[in-house]
């Protein structure tokens, strides 16, 4: 069985971010990724307004690593800009989540899943 | 605290057999050599060592003489496997075993396939049996062994080698059994079973660990060529300077064993059957292996809607494997599930809990509880 660090099991175990928000609302963006043989699935919710992200929550299915880092992602982005948000890149989430190596495609999908719902907001 | 639910895995050294060894270790115990012919400490010790080799003859209705001491059930496998395999190669090279099997045949019989040999490997049922009319089906005139493990060590099947022994014995064909799991719990005996080799663990039933027995039929005679030199020890079949503070730890392991035969695989098969009640009604549970055939402590199934990696560390106040110890640092799926037929995708869902002598009822009940709430998490995080 793939061994995870603390700090990563941490965000596993409290997943304080779980659930869905209004997707009806104007302000609400969605999008899910996953991995091509659905074993890992991640659905990001995140209400942005005036630019900053003002909350953040998230459903998965799958893996320790799409799971922690679903919740990971909610923690970090609330109240971040969207502008500083953009920058976001996979090294950085492998940097700062310490996936290991067979996980380093959960990085890409919490990006994919991310930009999708900036993009969703930036393009009106 | 976390509750041991991998019993299959290994099993806690009894305090009894803990302290039937320690008595063999130090300066006042019995730590002679029991190859030392010509004094006490060598006496007492050879003494203590044939005692043990009595008390898990005992256990097996078998002769003394047919009990061959080695370092575990892995090395009795391979000296059975091996060992016969290069005895009898004159009269044929065909090896019939199941995909099933544990690593240790599967990979011996690899081995013996680069030297030559050619290996039938049968898939089980889906229910994890071997079905009979494909064994007979394998059978040619030059098979000289099979190799069918009694008790499976992920699912917990229990195969018929009484009727997989007929049918060999009928065609002249030597028939080994891989007994690591099914020793102690359930009723063996080597006179009325059709078995010519059996491999032999201790830290399966509460013995220690580094210390295992190869059965060898004298009547009618079996013959093995030796894959351990030097000195002969164990008849010739296994050289090396006789453990016996392990050898004693088996021996009382094995009696112990024998003593609760009547009752306690009763008793765990009850601890087994609380545990599956206290989960199935999550639903989307599937058990895996024949339920009427099934040996006492253990519980196999899959998860729907959870990934079974998730679930492990989900519940890592419980002791649980997913697939077995030996195989557990391999990312696979479980070969033996997937033999039976069971998906890539339900094998990673699979669970294997296993409960033994030490479990209690409140261990079970706080595991169900943990069950019922972390499936119920992960189920609720799902999309």
């Amino acid at each position: 069985m793939q061994q995870y660090s603390d700090f990563l099991l941490q965000h596993f175990y409290h997943t304080s971010h779980q659930g869905r928000l209004d997707t009806n609302a104007l302000d609400v963006y969605t999008a899910t990724v996953g991995t091509p043989d659905n074993q890992d699935v991640l659905q990001l919710f995140v209400q942005i307004i005036d630019d900053k992200i003002k909350s953040a929550t998230f459903l998965a299915k799958g893996s320790v690593a799409i799971i922690a880092g679903g919740q990971w992602l909610c923690d970090y982005i609330a109240q971040k800009n969207v502008s500083d948000l953009k920058q976001m890149t996979v090294e950085m989430i492998l940097k700062n989540l310490g996936l290991p190596a067979v996980k380093v495609h959960v990085a890409g999908l919490l990006v994919q899943a991310l930009q999708k719902c900036m993009d969703d907001y930036l393009n009106g | 605290m976390t509750i041991y639910l991998d019993y299959m895995a290994t099993t806690p050294v009894d305090p009894r057999v803990i302290e039937a060894m320690q008595s063999c270790l130090g300066f006042d115990g019995v730590f002679g050599n029991p190859a030392s012919n010509t004094h006490r400490f060598g006496w007492q010790a050879l003494e203590h060592v044939e005692n043990a080799r009595a008390q898990v003859a005992a256990l097996l209705n078998a002769d003394p003489r047919e009990i061959i001491f080695t370092s575990g059930a892995t090395e009795a496998i391979n000296l059975a496997l091996k060992g016969a395999a290069q005895f009898y190669a004159r009269q044929g090279k065909h090896i019939i075993t199941m995909r099933s099997e544990h690593k240790a045949v599967l990979d011996t019989c690899a081995y013996l396939s680069s030297q030559g040999f050619e290996v039938t490997y049968l898939n089980p049922e889906p229910n994890g049996l071997l079905n009979l009319n494909a064994l007979q089906e394998a059978i040619r005139p030059d098979t000289i062994i099979a190799s069918i493990m009694h008790v499976n060590n992920e699912t917990g099947v229990i195969q018929n080698i009484a009727e997989i022994g007929r049918l060999l014995k009928e065609k002249g064909v030597l028939f080994h059994v891989d007994a690591a799991q099914s020793v102690g719990k359930l009723s063996l005996d080597l006179q009325a079973l059709p078995v010519d080799l059996m491999s032999l663990s201790s830290h399966k039933i509460y013995g220690p660990k580094g210390i295992g027995a190869l059965y060898v039929r004298r009547r009618p005679r079996v013959q093995l060529v030796p894959q351990m030199h030097g000195g002969g020890h164990e008849m010739g079949y296994r050289s090396g300077t006789l453990a016996t503070h392990q050898i004693v730890g088996m021996g009382a392991a094995y009696a112990i064993a024998q003593s609760q035969l009547a009752e306690e695989p009763q008793r765990i098969a009850a601890l087994r059957d609380r545990l599956w009640a206290g989960i199935v009604n999550l639903g989307g549970l599937e058990r895996h292996g024949d339920p009427m055939q099934m040996v006492c402590g253990c519980l196999n199934f899959s998860v729907e809607g959870v990934d079974g990696e998730s679930l492990v560390h989900a519940l890592h106040d419980l002791a649980i494997s997913q697939g077995s110890a030996c195989n557990s640092a391999n990312p696979e799926p479980s070969h033996v599930l997937t033999s039976m037929g069971v998906s890539r995708a339900q094998a990673n869902r699979s669970l294997r809990m296993s409960v033994g002598r030490f479990t209690t009822v409140a261990d079970i009940d706080l595991a169900i509880v943990r069950i019922n709430e972390q499936v119920g998490r992960l189920r609720d995080l799902s999309p």
